[in-house]
Parts: C-alpha cells; sequence; structure tokens
C-alpha cells in the first residue's frame, strides 16, 4: 500500500512542483499553485502547455526530472507505475502519492489531504465543499425519481464499465441511476456483451476512450431489440469531466448525466 | 493410414457438434432445445436471439473461418518452407497487420467507424507482404530468402509497434494489446462474410497446389528436374497464403499457435501427403479455434480473456503430449 | 541424343564451365570425372535446366533444351542429384511415386500404369519388401536405391546420375552400378553419370569426360583418357595407370608420397 505523505505542521510551501498525472495538474490550477508548477507529462491539459514536458505518465524521464531540481513530486496511485516512485525515491526527490479513487468521498478526502500537504487547506476544503453540496442538491432532486438502469462503457474491444468500487458509481447514482454493473465488486471490470445485452439496460453511455467512439455506438445500435436503442437512448460523450477524478469534475459529470437521463426518464 | 474419407468426414461432424456446442456457451448456459428453437424461429426481437444471432452466431462463424485459414496457411508454409517452426506470420504479414491495426487504434480513427481497424490491419498486410516479395523476387523465391526476408520485416513491423506503444496515450494500449493478442468479436457480419470468403477460396486454390507442395518437399532443384515450374508455384501459393493470412488477422488480430500446432497434430494422424493433410487441418482449425473462444468467454464470464491465450495454452499443452508419445518424433 | 554447343554456365555472370562441347549418343553410357570444383555440377544443372546456361546451345534429340517445356523434358530426362531433402515420413512406396509426377494430370489418382511401374522399379532395385516402410526407417543403401527407383520411375530416356554411389560401401557401390549397367544394356536407356572414382569410372563407362578448371581436358574411352600423364596434369598427383587383370580396363593406381621418390621410369610394368 503506497501510503501518503502527510506533514503535521506544513513548515514550507513549495516552489517548484512536478506533476506526474493529468488529475494532479488540474487539482493544482484548481488550487490556483499553477505559478508554482514547473513541469507536467505530456497527457496533461493544454492548459498547462507552457509548462515542461517530462514524458509520459507510464514511463516519465528520471532525468528531466531529477536534472529541473524540484522540491516536489506529485505521482497517483493508479495511474503511475511503482516503479517510478521507487525510482524518484531512491534519488532522494521528495514525493507524495495521491491516495484512493474508489469513491466520491474517498476522492474529496484526498483532496483536502492534498491541499493540506502543499499549504492551502482553506481553498482545498472550499473546492470540496463546494463540490459536495452540487452532489448532494443533485440527490435531493432525484430522491423521488424512478431509477433508471443505465451501461456506463468506458472503453470498447474490449468493453469495460465501472464497478462499485469506482467513483462512476456515485456519478451514476446522484444522477438518480442504477448502474447495472454495480454487483462487480471491482474498479472497471471487463464485461461481454453478451453480459449487458442480458442486462438490458434503459440507456446506454459511452464514454470516448479507447476504442469507444462512433464505431462503438453504430455497433450498438445495430442490436435493434436492446430496449436502449429502441428508446434512442444511446450516448456518445468526449466530455473530460466524465473521466477527472477529481472532486469537481465529478460534480459536474453527475449534474450533466442527470440532464441526459431527464430525457430518458421523461420517455418513461 | 485410415481411409481418408473417413478422417474428414469424422472431422465435419465435429466441426457441426463443435458449432452446436459454442452457441450453447458463453455468458449463461443456453438449453438446447432452446437453442435450436431459436435457431430455427423467425423473430429477432427477444434477448436469446439477439445473443444467440448478433453475437455468439458471428463470432463463430468467423471463428470457424479463421481458424480454418490459419491452420490452412500454416500446414503449406510448413511443406513450403520446410520448416517446422513455420506458422502463418513467419513471412512477416502479422507485423505489417499488427503495425497498420496499432496505429488506427492510437490515432482515435479506429473508434470512428467500423471498417477503419480492419481496413487498416488490411493494408498493413499487404505493405509487408508487398516489401517480403520484393526482396525475395530479386532472390528468385528462393526458400531461404522468403524466410529471412519474412523475419526481418516481422521484426521491423514490430519494433515499430511498440514504439507506437511507447508513445500512445494510456486508454489506448489497452485495445491495441487486446488486438494483437487476438479478438474474435468483430461487430460487423459483412466484414466476417468478406473475409470469410478470401479465406475459403484462397484454401481451395492451396488445396488445387496440394501436390505440387508434396513435391515442393523435395527441395526446389530436384521439384524442378520433376517438371514443376517451382518459381512460379511458389509465387503463386505465397501470394493466396499471405491474402488469406491478411483477411484473418485483419478480422481477429494475430492469433497463434492455431497454425503451428494444428498442422503438426493433423500430420500425425493423416500423414504428410498433402491431398488429405491440407483439407484435414482446414477442418481441424475451424474445430479448435471455436473451441479456444469458447473458453476464452465462458471461463470467467463475464470477463473474456484473449482468445490467443486459450489457443497458446492449450495448443502448447495438447501439443506436448503428442510429441511425448512413444515412438518416431519425425517432423517431415 | 544429346548435344551440348559450346556451352558456357555458372551461377553469376562469369562462368564456371565455358566451351563445352559434346554428343551423347542414345544408348551410350558416358562419365564425367574431374577434380573437385571442375565444374561437373555446375554442368549437370545446366543440363537439367536447374540453371540456364550463359551461352551456347543445348539440344535434347535435336531440339533446343530452352524450347522444350519444362514438364515434357520431366518425361524424358531424370537427374539423381547427389543430396537433396528426403521426406522421411513418406513411405518408400509414396516416394517412388513422386517420380510418376510428370506423367501426372493434377488430380488424378494413380493410374493402373503408374502403380505397375512403380512396382516394377521397387523390385529391380530390390526394395520392393520395404515399400510400406517409411524413409527414415531404411539404411543409407536402402535409400540409395529408393532414389533411383524415384528416377527411374520417371521412365525416362536419359538418366543423369550425380554421385549415386557416394556414401555407400563397397557391396552397395557395385550393386548400384551395377543396375544402372544393366538398365543400359537391357532397355538402351542413355545414362550420363558423375563419378568421383576413376576405376568404377573405367570400369562402367564406355565413355569418358575429363573436366579441368570448368574446361573439357580429355573425351574419349577410358583407354583413351585415363592415362597417367592426364591424370597427373588434371589431378596434380602422382598415379600409375595398367590394366585390371578381370576386365582388361584401365585401373588406376594411387601413389602415395613416400613411394614418389622414384622416378616414373622405374615403375614401368
Amino acid at each position: 500500500m503506497l501510503l501518503s505523505i502527510a506533514f503535521a505542521i506544513n513548515a514550507f510551501a513549495f516552489e517548484r512542483i512536478i506533476s506526474l498525472a493529468p488529475s494532479v495538474t488540474r487539482a493544482i490550477y484548481q488550487l490556483d499553485l499553477q505559478s508554482k508548477l514547473i513541469a507536467v507529462t505530456m497527457y496533461c491539459p493544454d492548459f498547462a502547455k507552457g509548462k515542461e514536458n517530462i514524458g509520459s505518465i507510464l514511463a516519465p524521464n528520471i532525468e528531466r526530472i531529477a536534472a529541473l531540481k524540484p522540491d516536489l513530486v506529485i505521482i497517483t496511485k493508479e495511474g503511475n507505475n511503482v516503479s517510478t516512485l521507487n525510482k524518484l525515491r531512491s534519488i532522494g526527490l521528495n514525493v507524495y502519492v495521491t491516495g484512493n479513487v474508489d469513491s466520491f468521498n474517498d476522492i474529496c478526502g484526498d483532496f483536502i489531504n492534498l491541499g493540506n500537504f502543499l499549504g492551502c487547506p482553506d481553498k482545498a476544503h472550499k473546492i470540496v465543499g463546494d463540490a459536495r453540496s452540487k452532489m448532494a442538491a443533485l440527490a435531493i432532486k432525484n430522491k423521488n425519481n424512478k431509477s433508471l438502469k443505465i451501461f456506463y462503457q468506458v472503453g470498447a474491444q474490449p468493453i469495460f464499465t465501472a464497478g462499485n468500487k469506482s467513483f462512476v458509481n456515485d456519478i451514476i447514482a446522484h444522477a438518480g441511476a442504477v448502474n447495472i454493473f454495480s454487483d462487480i465488486n471491482s474498479r472497471f471490470p471487463q464485461v461481454s456483451r453478451e453480459e449487458v445485452i442480458r442486462r438490458d439496460p434503459d440507456a446506454i453511455v459511452l464514454v470516448a476512450l479507447g476504442n469507444a467512439g462512433i464505431a462503438e455506438k453504430k455497433t450498438w445500435e445495430s442490436f435493434k431489440a436492446l430496449r436502449a436503442v429502441k428508446g434512442g437512448n444511446v450516448y456518445l460523450t468526449g466530455d473530460t469531466s466524465f473521466t477527472d477524478p477529481s472532486p469537481q469534475s465529478i460534480a459536474e459529470a453527475a449534474n450533466k448525466l442527470a440532464a441526459i437521463l431527464s430525457g430518458v426518464a421523461h420517455e418513461k | 493410414m485410415r481411409n481418408k474419407y473417413t478422417i474428414l468426414i469424422t472431422l465435419l461432424a465435429i466441426l457441426a457438434i463443435t458449432a452446436l456446442f459454442s452457441l450453447s456457451c458463453g455468458g449463461s448456459k443456453i438449453v438446447f432445445a432452446d437453442l435450436i428453437r431459436v435457431l430455427f424461429s423467425t423473430s429477432t426481437t427477444d434477448t436469446l436471439s439477439t445473443i444467440i444471432w448478433k453475437i455468439r452466431m458471428p463470432r463463430i462463424v468467423l471463428g470457424i473461418f479463421a481458424g480454418m485459414g490459419l491452420a490452412t496457411v500454416g500446414c503449406v508454409f510448413q511443406g513450403l518452407l520446410r520448416n517446422p517452426l513455420a506458422d502463418p506470420y513467419t513471412l512477416g504479414i502479422s507485423g505489417g497487420a499488427a503495425f497498420g491495426a496499432t496505429l488506427c487504434t492510437v490515432s482515435g480513427v479506429a473508434a470512428m467507424t467500423l471498417f477503419s481497424l480492419p481496413v487498416c490491419a488490411f493494408i498493413g498486410s499487404l505493405a509487408s507482404f508487398y516489401a517480403v516479395y520484393f526482396i525475395a523476387s530479386r532472390k528468385n523465391f528462393s526458400i531461404s530468402s522468403l524466410i529471412l526476408t519474412g523475419v526481418i520485416f516481422g521484426f521491423i513491423f514490430s519494433s515499430a509497434v511498440l514504439l507506437i506503444l511507447a508513445l500512445a496515450a494510456p486508454d489506448k494500449i489497452q485495445p491495441s494489446i487486446i488486438w494483437l493478442s487476438g479478438d474474435l468479436s468483430a461487430p460487423d457480419v459483412r466484414l466476417i462474410a468478406i473475409v470469410s470468403a478470401i479465406i475459403i477460396l484462397g484454401i481451395i486454390v492451396l488445396f488445387i497446389f496440394s501436390k505440387e507442395l508434396n513435391i515442393l518437399v523435395l527441395g526446389e532443384e530436384k521439384a524442378a528436374t520433376l517438371g514443376m515450374n517451382t518459381e512460379r508455384t511458389k509465387k503463386i501459393i505465397f501470394i493466396t497464403a499471405s491474402l488469406i493470412t491478411g483477411a484473418c488477422v485483419c478480422a481477429t488480430g494475430i492469433i497463434g499457435f492455431v497454425g503451428l500446432v494444428i498442422p503438426h497434430l493433423m500430420r500425425k494422424i493423416t500423414g504428410p501427403d498433402h491431398r488429405i493433410l491440407l483439407p484435414a487441418s482446414a477442418l481441424a482449425g475451424g474445430i479448435f479455434l471455436p473451441l479456444c473462444d469458447t473458453l476464452a468467454r465462458s471461463i470467467i464470464a463475464p470477463v473474456e480473456l484473449p482468445v490467443g491465450v486459450i489457443t497458446g495454452l492449450a495448443g502448447g499443452i495438447f501439443f506436448l503430449f503428442f510429441l511425448l508419445r512413444p515412438g518416431e518424433s519425425r517432423i517431415f | 541424343m544429346l548435344e551440348l554447343r559450346l556451352v558456357s554456365s555458372g551461377y553469376s555472370s562469369k562462368p564456371v564451365i565455358s566451351d563445352i562441347s559434346f554428343k551423347v549418343e542414345s544408348g551410350s553410357f558416358w562419365g564425367i570425372i574431374g577434380p573437385n570444383g571442375a565444374g561437373k555440377t555446375t554442368l549437370f544443372r545446366t543440363i537439367s535446366r536447374i540453371i540456364n546456361p550463359l551461352s551456347g546451345d543445348i539440344l535434347f534429340e535435336g531440339v533446343n533444351v530452352s524450347d522444350i517445356p519444362r514438364l515434357d523434358l520431366a518425361k524424358t530426362v531424370t537427374t539423381m542429384l547427389q543430396s537433396y531433402d528426403l521426406p522421411f515420413s513418406y513411405t518408400v512406396e509414396e516416394f517412388v511415386m513422386m517420380g510418376r509426377f510428370p506423367h501426372q494430370k493434377r488430380f488424378e489418382k494413380p493410374t493402373k500404369n503408374d502403380l505397375e511401374i512403380v512396382e516394377n522399379n521397387l523390385e529391380f532395385t530390390d526394395i520392393a519388401h520395404l515399400k510400406q516402410r517409411r524413409l527414415h526407417e531404411l539404411s543409407g543403401g536402402e535409400r540409395q536405391r529408393a532414389v533411383l527407383a524415384q528416377a527411374l520411375a520417371q521412365k525416362p530416356k536419359l538418366l543423369l546420375l550425380d554421385e549415386p554411389t557416394a556414401y555407400l560401401d563397397i557391396g552397395h557401390q557395385i550393386a548400384m552400378l551395377d543396375l544402372i549397367k544393366k538398365l543400359n544394356k537391357t532397355e538402351g536407356l542413355t545414362v550420363v553419370m558423375i563419378l568421383h572414382d576413376l576405376n568404377f569410372a573405367s570400369e562402367y563407362c564406355e565413355n569418358l569426360l575429363l573436366l579441368n578448371n570448368g574446361k573439357i581436358h580429355t573425351m574419349g574411352t577410358p583407354g583413351e583418357v585415363l592415362s597417367y600423364k592426364n591424370i597427373e596434369q588434371v589431378y596434380k598427383t602422382v598415379a600409375i595407370v595398367k590394366e585390371n587383370p578381370i576386365s582388361r580396363k584401365p585401373y588406376v593406381f594411387a601413389v602415395p608420397n613416400e613411394y614418389r621418390n622414384k622416378k616414373q621410369g622405374e615403375l614401368a610394368p
């Protein structure tokens, strides 16, 4: 288990931070610390393009990282490699590892920890509080809605979906729907098309990752017997808020999903 | 040596049984009675019907034809190249296909249209085929030049694939790897139809040349003194076999071991005469691949393992038993 | 039957053999001899069209060989190569049947004629009792006979043999050569044979062609070709030629180094 290093008292703020994951980069910008950010990965969002590039997420350039003399490197538990962590530590760099992304609560807690660590606890609390209230409001709004069964797909060939150990499950629940695969105890299990057909969801939400795109949407639409297809409820979204494990994005995604599904609910 | 017709008819029967069995296997077992009802009914709107007709049937059909194609090409290359380690990918076709497919996936084009992935894979396989053909033709299609060129281009292209993967966005890597491990879930029935047609035609052409294949085993010089136009024969065989492989690979990705192991197994049953070895290998391949795929998608349902994993394990273990049997274990 | 006119041949633009001209009459028995690298195998490969000549003509029964379709040529000329990949898991019968390839149509099963020819040749080479065995189960001598049987099954008029007795013990060598001689005498099969052993060549061949450095050195009967002068010139070794007391044909004696200090004249008969 990778532990997050939390200093009890933040004696000094960090001036040279390197982020090794897009979600971390986004978090840093949200916390308004981008001036301290000196380098990011090549897949980090466009607004960070001006920063130094230290390579890919799975195999970042350790030499370059070291040459930039950061005082803090932030990596994620689920996106980066353990070997990267070990290498960075072995050359004596200060590394912070973010925690679980298994649920909305976990992510909020983690964000606050990060905020504390970086010396801006108030900002972090505000952001998280904001997200939490958005989610709460959504839950209340959807309290009396009939629960729709949806299939949430995050990749094609093979088909990946979200199990109950994923923050996506929270997105779906707060949007007033039921994840047809919430019985699977893992984060992003691979499932067969056959199984999806058997569970016959009311709506299919395709997130454009991997090979899930227009082709996959067309493929689903060819299965005319499916309830979701009959109702015209196969949705494709390239919205990054659906794939970003940060408190704000999750709240946004939940709202967007609720909006999409409200169309479906009315047809019922 | 058993009568060759007996062997072929037995294989055909096993093929039919395997197909029916595979249709009834999957995430949920489908009772035989239900299966028959669905197969013969005309309604296509219920869940069971959808699963059988739109998911399992195309998959099994593709598995049968791809299995036939790969086994036949493996058999032919082992004879042509006089090498027991030859398989459909020895002459570099898979490298180009992998390159085309990976490029397509990583660039995001694969997500856009249904045909883009197979088309890219096929174009890739044509590229590597042409490269090998061009260089081999300058050496009169000598066997050694074919093998060397094929192996070299195989290496070049797989390095290129690794290069692309190293630079790929993380979410594009998984689908690339799945394609490279073999995947029978091609969604479009039209693709399956086109590919199957190419495979069957190719197999027929190769079968027509089975006597020549027998003679070629004697070596190119001896074959020439027996009156064979060896260069023309080798060219035709190479082109046809490459087309079959390209067709298989573009629809299913790279499924290994079928082309390597099945011909060896069948050679022990039918003997080395290609006039029976070839059709027997084809049928056996058509049995083996769908069976492996059935296993791949049933063993830890609803998760589906890549079929290449099962063909490798099953093929390898099965063949070990055969090899360890007492008696002469000569390959040729 | 076979005529070569100023033939040059090789594997690249530089010829290995050049200016080769000789005639092989129908029913004759020729031996091709010469040191290693003289071009014997190249000559063979050129005659059997495995490689094409760089210049010159090869005529088979008056027709230029390049005008004869390969398959037709295979019905009349058989080349028994020195070594080629034997498909060890075929049975002897299947293997010999391959010799019928040029005479068979594509999808035809072996005809009664084919089966008869194969059977006859198996008997002729005395391996009929082995016909169901696989090639890898045979001894070297038996395998060589199977290779001969396959060559004969092609029913050629002209038989080209490259070292048919290589790897055989003396008993098998004589047996093989006797068989070939029998074919030549009783069926009028024209034979052209590459041999390393000068004495076998002398014994069995009517005519000899001595090749050296890609050119014809001498041509004629064994008595004309196998003189000690020719042998010393071509093989760069000392030899003495006497008469074989049984067959009266020339017999070549090698002279090892320890006996060479004596002058030639002192070893005269």
